[in-house]
């Protein structure tokens, strides 16, 4: 079979079994934990488009995250319940951002754009802290979720699963569509060699941007999702540690491959909330596997996954 | 000579109290091949620099096709027709050759930067190929670029940049650390491309050049001394006491 093929019964055979995780009668939690994975792995999908194929390090995604649960909550704070306003809201505030930020990010390279990336996200965090009308530090807890069609469909937890799913494979989609496409093919050569593709005729930094940009706005949506799905929003979502947390999904699972960052996600997430479980000293434990798959497995799981299989 | 493809007019560069390029004037006419040769630290990098796009100058203009191009940036002036090739070889390297050319033809498109994937490539693959052929790498289009071989890659640059089909093509060092046998190959390569594209040849093999070259500019510290055919030029003697002397000391 070839690897290519593989890779999609592997990402096939993951969301099969995330589409019929709610129907075996599983606890309430773990149904609402798992939607909370799967919101993370979409801000872990879209983070890879510009760091597995822009080759751009960015520690400022988590802002976006928080950028788009905040539209989100404002305006049903503001009494706009409608979902797919609040969608389009925490897309384009998520958008709108990366475009301003990210012109300027986008001409710094290396450790550069990622100390320049990490200060937006920090600003975006601290305005949230200082948004005293809704919630400031505290954060916002918002009375009820967006509705759907004037319905108040999203209320079940299961739905507002399927939602974030279907989010997900939208985002899983669009990814693999734009990395297929003669962007992505410049966007990939320009991470290999940035002189030759504007030689041949590229504008590299722009198409550097719009990638930051699609980033942006699926990590906005991701926000949207994980507002109402635990109906509050604060400023810990935007916390630097959190696009820390991204990248190391996007590192661990396998950086620029078709299923790592989702798998990544997973086990970050899982690990976290397993290791938490079982000591409080959980991060030392994480810490010492986190060395052992960077040092282990290059191109993480999934690499490891692509040499066991040949 | 307003018919000059490529004119460089009084380019003055400095960095600090050092004058790197010092009114440099130097046009390329159609069909002509011009090498620019001049001892190390000379500042022909710099010049280069300059008319691609990377460096800006202090003064001074560069016109493509009669065109002002000097406040263009790189990527803008690539798609107007300056193609060029580097001193080390600058190819994408984890793609294969063929990807490499690809990138160049469809430089050309309107659908360049286009995010949905394009369903008509075949079409660029089955010029890749063309494009490869012509320069003698036909049956190793589909290797990964970091497994060719130096002569290799420096025909795969050329390929990739005749590909943009430019009006005018910069040479930087094509020859720089390829074998003899390599060597000689590419100097038929861009031998074979005389009247077909006008070039700007930066080359220290001092036998290509003067095989290669209708006209040679010598640059040193930064100023042309002599233009002309290679037989004028080599009778230069402020040349000969500049630059062919002390290389011909230091072989």
């Amino acid at each position: 079979m070839s690897k290519t093929r593989r890779d999609f019964l592997v990402l096939g055979l993951m969301l099969a079994i995330l589409a019929v995780l709610p129907l075996v009668g599983l606890p309430g939690w773990v149904i609402t934990y798992t939607a909370r994975i799967m919101a993370f792995a979409i801000c872990a999908v879209a983070l890879d488009l510009v760091l597995g194929y822009g080759g751009m390090v960015s520690l400022g995604h988590a802002a976006f995250l928080g950028i788009g649960s905040y539209a989100a909550g404002i305006l049903i704070a503001e009494g706009i319940e409608d979902f797919f306003i609040g969608l389009a809201a925490g897309a384009a505030a998520a958008g709108l951002y990366a475009l301003a930020t990210g012109a300027i990010a986008v001409r710094t390279k290396g450790v550069a754009f990622i100390m320049i990336t990490l200060a937006f996200g920090q600003m975006a965090f601290f305005v949230a802290n200082a948004l005293s009308e809704y919630g400031g530090s505290d954060g916002l807890t918002l009375w009820s979720r967006a509705t759907l069609n004037g319905t108040r469909a999203l209320k079940s937890d299961t739905t507002l699963y399927f939602v974030i799913l279907a989010a997900l494979v939208a985002s899983l989609g669009v990814v693999r569509l734009v990395t297929a496409s003669p962007f992505g093919a410049v966007l990939r050569a320009a991470r290999n060699n940035p002189e030759r593709v504007t030689a041949l005729g590229y504008d590299v930094e722009r198409v550097r941007l719009w990638a930051y940009v699609l980033s942006a706005v699926l990590c906005g949506v991701a926000g949207v999702l994980i507002a109402n799905l635990t109906s509050f929003v604060s400023p810990a979502l935007m916390a630097w540690q959190r696009s820390g947390e991204f990248i190391v999904m996007v590192i661990l699972g396998g950086a620029g491959t078709v299923w790592g960052a989702l798998a990544g996600a997973f086990v970050v997430l899982a690990l976290e909330e397993g290791l938490s479980l079982a000591t409080q000293h959980w991060k030392i434990a994480f810490g010492a596997l986190l060395v052992a798959v960077v040092l282990f497995t290059r191109g993480g799981i999934a690499g490891l996954f692509d040499r066991s299989a040949r | 000579m307003t018919d000059a493809v490529l004119r460089l007019e009084r380019l003055t560069k400095r960095y600090g109290a050092l004058v790197v390029s010092d009114e440099v004037s130097v046009d390329v006419r159609p069909g002509e091949i011009h090498a620019l040769i001049g001892p190390n630290g000379a500042g022909k990098t710099t010049l280069i620099g300059q008319i691609a796009g990377r460096v800006a100058p202090d003064a001074g203009r560069v016109f493509l096709a009669g065109e002002d191009v000097t406040a263009l940036p790189a990527a803008t002036r690539a798609r107007r027709g300056l193609a060029r090739t580097f001193q080390i070889s600058a190819l994408v390297s984890d793609v294969t050759a063929r990807e490499n050319v690809v990138l160049a033809i469809r430089s050309r498109s309107p659908g360049r930067l286009m995010p949905v994937p394009w369903f008509g490539a075949r079409r660029f693959d089955e010029e890749a190929g063309a494009r490869l052929t012509e320069v003698g790498l036909g049956d190793r289009a589909d290797v990964i670029v970091s497994s060719l071989s130096h002569g290799e890659r420096r025909a795969l640059e050329l390929a990739a940049a005749l590909a943009l089909q430019p009006k005018v093509l910069l040479l930087d060092e094509p020859l720089a650390g390829v074998g003899k046998d390599e060597s000689r190959a590419i100097v038929k390569l861009i031998g074979g491309l005389r009247g077909r594209i006008p070039m700007l040849l930066v080359e220290h093999d001092m036998d290509a050049v003067f095989r290669l070259a209708d006209r040679i500019s010598v640059l040193v510290y930064g100023r042309i001394v002599a233009t002309g055919t290679p037989s004028e030029v080599r009778a230069d003697p402020l040349v000969r006491s500049a630059y062919l002397g002390e290389e011909d000391a230091a072989c």
